[in-house]
């Protein structure tokens, strides 16, 4: 199958569909900070009339938590909606199986996380608040996924790996003397090439008998703590959620436990991305649609540290106050316009964390060298 | 490698957690004050869970739940009493938090403060642990920031005053972008939850002194309603006195504020002289070092606990009431962590000492305009070792009104004086 403008539709509208979320995230995020969750009280409709039929004078000039609540349902349909078009585009285009039926997974993940967001106001617990601020970052990181996976790179990324570099070529066959049996878009249409051994995109060590060698790619210990680190990321979220969403009946003690295994899980994360920054970006056979992202997320890591300390700040104050006369005298300003932008960007880095940890770890993934091999030696004995 | 192990299944221990917690959201109920109750079990030396429970009946019945609460009707039928709270506004501070069309926010309370200042006020919210200071606990009637005198209730706009600049520091935020309705209904529902604690405390304090619930004693037994409605009627009334004594002195407050609004006309303020007026500059340095001495003589005898230098350097080992309340009052050390083991397996907080304040660090929690400062020497700040300060003519040996102003003025002063004990030489 080749890379034609069909299949780049169905990439262009998951790429469409992680921006997107991206601002559905944000604006999720003011929901919990403004506490706005039930300024609108019935689901689906919006105070008995249809969401997309409620007057835009009514909620854009109306009250603020009217605003960003019903904001968050007109940007959760787009997302719906986009998800359609992914869906469609995929079965219509993209020729991999699986990947059409992770799109019917993606359409139905984002119905099921609009669900949560219903049951939250239907039944008015915020228990639901919560589980549906956990798992929206979920559908975003599935949501980059998609944009991942639908990429020309991923398509052609194996081939690389082998020493091809044919941009047409995204099935490959190689027969047991290094021959290559492509696809083309015409499925059933097949053309032969010969490996280009004698200088392959791969490292060869100079072996040209016709054996490729795998040489160029992405190390386990990247592959490893890149994935660690979407585990990692995705739990420090779930626990940095307990405490956006405290009730009444939430006890200290268990507050307290949040606090510090929110700080715990904080430490490992940014000791996991350290150090997957320092071996991606050192090691020379990593690719750069790996360490890049490796790179830039030891930026952002900084940048969440620094909002997690102004989260806590700008809502408790720190409790040794002496520290330093401007914290001493510093006033909290309760659902301040800073305060709130603070609270909620630490959220929205989170889930942006969690996304660019996903990218890592599936392009590490990808491109690692033992998968190299691995499917070298499988197209060598199906071939 | 068993830290490593540690390391990795603690956050795993405490997600699994997440979803217990989840499971618990909404249930938000007032729960019985089991501090003070232990406090009576040890004062009585009896079992008190026959009392705690009679008396939640009762404070039900009289005030209502988190949901849905009640203003007394003993209170709403008594004219002088009624202005205290209002039953709508206190609806719509209740309950869960959601919004209409128009803007009108409900659970006004849950949505600003349950976390940290708990369901029933009690100062034991989810936050609570990790504040510095903790949260107030309103069930003791007790309020620092007032303009009332000690022992008595601060007055709604004291309340007000609080909710709206919040407290420097601390995590008591301003809430000054809420509306005037909003501020009305919190400091209602403050009130509330104050009255409503402090009456479950006489309510225990007598089940546990007076009553013997072992023997069938009750304050009110419920079961009589019907069969002897006299009897019931009696008791009954016995409680609503209680609650209307205790109602009684929030309606007071406002007759207790000083006349006093501010400095004599004829007094320069630390901050408001210009340099140009030397008339005015001399009468300010001398009020600043009258204010000095005092601070360090033995009449304020302020320099006893701020110390010497006024960086709160003074004594350290005191504690507040709200700690002294559930230690000291029930007869445990606060300072030895076995006696008081089984209140804080109750929830109790961990004691902390009260510190004397900084006062060279320019941030006063009360407020720094001179009446604000006036207020905290004349009336001390109540649940704190802070006196109220002797004043002329009651206490001939006091401070007169002068003098609190000049000690306001060395107040102010104090963040842009010299660290000595020197007069200041700068401009003022």
């Amino acid at each position: 199958m080749t890379s034609t403008i069909h299949s780049r539709a169905v990439h262009a509208f998951a790429v469409i569909l992680t921006i997107a979320v991206f601002p559905l995230i944000w604006v999720g995020g003011l929901v919990t900070t403004y506490d706005a969750g039930m300024a609108v009280p019935d689901w689906p409709a919006t105070y008995e009339q249809n969401m997309f039929a409620y007057p835009a004078s009514q909620w854009i000039f109306g009250p603020f938590d009217l605003l960003v609540e019903h904001g968050h349902r007109l940007l959760g349909t787009l997302a719906g909606i986009l998800s359609i078009a992914l869906l469609v585009s995929a079965w219509l285009f993209e020729p991999r199986t699986w990947f059409r039926w992770w799109t019917v997974f993606v359409l139905l993940a984002v119905i099921a996380q609009g669900a949560l967001g219903g049951f939250r106001v239907l039944l008015d617990a915020r228990t639901f608040a919560m589980i549906h601020g956990c798992t929206g970052p979920l559908f975003f990181a599935l949501a980059t996924a998609t944009a991942v996976m639908s990429s020309r790179w991923w398509r052609m990324q194996p081939l690389k790996q082998l020493g091809y570099d044919d941009a047409q070529t995204t099935i490959a066959r190689v027969d047991s003397g290094g021959a290559l049996s492509t696809s083309s878009s015409d499925r059933g249409q097949e053309k032969s090439v010969r490996a280009p051994h004698d200088n392959p995109v791969g490292d060869t060590d100079g072996d040209t008998d016709g054996e490729i060698k795998v040489g160029r790619g992405t190390g386990r210990a990247v592959v490893w703590l890149a994935t660690g680190l979407v585990i990692f990321s995705y739990l420090q979220l779930i626990v940095g959620a307990q405490l956006r969403h405290v009730t009444g009946a939430t006890s200290s003690k268990l507050f307290m436990g949040f606090v510090h295994s929110h700080l715990l899980l904080a430490g490992v994360v940014a000791v996991i991305i350290l150090t997957l920054a320092a071996i991606a970006g050192l090691s020379r056979w990593t690719p750069a649609k790996v360490s890049n992202p490796a790179l830039l997320l030891v930026l952002i890591v900084f940048a969440q540290v620094a909002l997690g300390i102004g989260t806590w700040i700008v809502n408790y104050a720190l409790p040794w106050q002496e520290l330093n006369a401007q914290l001493a005298s510093y006033v909290i300003h309760a659902k301040g316009y800073t305060e709130s932008l603070i609270v909620t960007a630490h959220v929205a880095m989170g889930s942006l964390l969690i996304s660019l940890a996903t990218v890592t770890a599936l392009r590490a993934w990808r491109s690692q060298r033992s998968y190299a091999r691995r499917r070298l030696d499988k197209l060598a004995v199906d071939g | 490698m068993r830290i490593v192990m540690r390391a990795i299944l603690t956050p795993l221990a405490v997600v699994l957690l997440c979803f217990l917690n989840g499971c618990d959201a909404g249930a938000e109920r007032f729960e019985p004050n089991a501090l003070y109750a232990e406090r009576m079990k040890i004062e009585s030396e009896q079992d008190q869970q026959a009392a705690i429970g009679n008396v939640q009946a009762i404070l039900e019945r009289l005030f209502g739940t988190a949901d849905e609460p009640l203003w007394p009707e003993c209170i709403a039928s008594d004219d002088s009493l009624t202005e205290t709270v209002s039953l709508d506004r206190l609806r719509r501070a209740a309950g869960p938090v959601s919004s209409d069309e128009q803007g009108t926010h409900f659970g006004l309370y849950r949505k600003h403060c349950i976390a940290c200042h708990g369901t029933s006020g009690d100062g034991m919210g989810a936050t609570s642990r990790l504040l510095n200071p903790y949260p107030r606990d309103f069930r003791l009637g007790k309020f620092k920031i007032k303009s009332t005198p000690l022992s008595s209730k601060p007055t709604r706009d004291d309340l007000r005053g609080v909710l709206l600049h919040g407290i420097p520091g601390t995590a008591m935020a301003s809430f000054n972008l809420l509306s005037d309705d909003d501020i009305d209904a919190l400091v209602d529902y403050t009130i509330y939850l104050s009255v409503r604690g402090e009456v479950e405390r006489q309510l225990l304090n007598e089940a546990a002194l007076d009553l013997d619930y072992a023997e069938g004693d009750r304050l009110v037994n419920f079961e009589q309603e019907q069969a002897e409605p006299d009897d019931f009627a009696a008791d009954w009334r016995g409680v609503e006195r209680t609650v209307e004594r205790t109602v009684a002195k929030w309606s007071e407050a406002a007759d207790k504020v000083p006349s006093v609004v501010g400095p004599p006309a004829d007094l320069p303020m630390y901050g408001q002289v210009s340099d140009s007026d030397p008339t005015a500059t001399d009468r300010l340095r001398s009020s600043i070092a009258n204010g000095d001495a005092l601070f360090h003589g033995p009449v304020a005898s302020c320099s006893k606990c701020h110390g010497l230098t006024a960086m709160g350097d003074g004594q350290a080992n005191d504690y507040d009431d709200w700690t002294k309340d559930w230690s000291v009052q029930a007869g445990l050390d606060p300072t030895d962590r076995a006696s008081i083991r089984p209140m804080l397996d109750l929830g109790a907080l961990k004691p902390r000492h009260i510190l004397p304040r900084n006062l060279r660090s320019g941030v006063f929690r009360g407020g720094a305009r001179p009446i604000d400062l006036y207020y905290r020497i004349v009336h001390g700040i109540e649940g704190t070792p802070m006196p109220a300060a002797a004043l002329k003519p009651d206490n001939p040996q006091g401070l007169s009104e002068e003098d609190v102003w000049d000690l306001v003025n060395y107040l102010l002063s104090l963040p842009d004086e010299p660290l000595s004990l020197q007069a200041p030489e700068k401009s003022l």
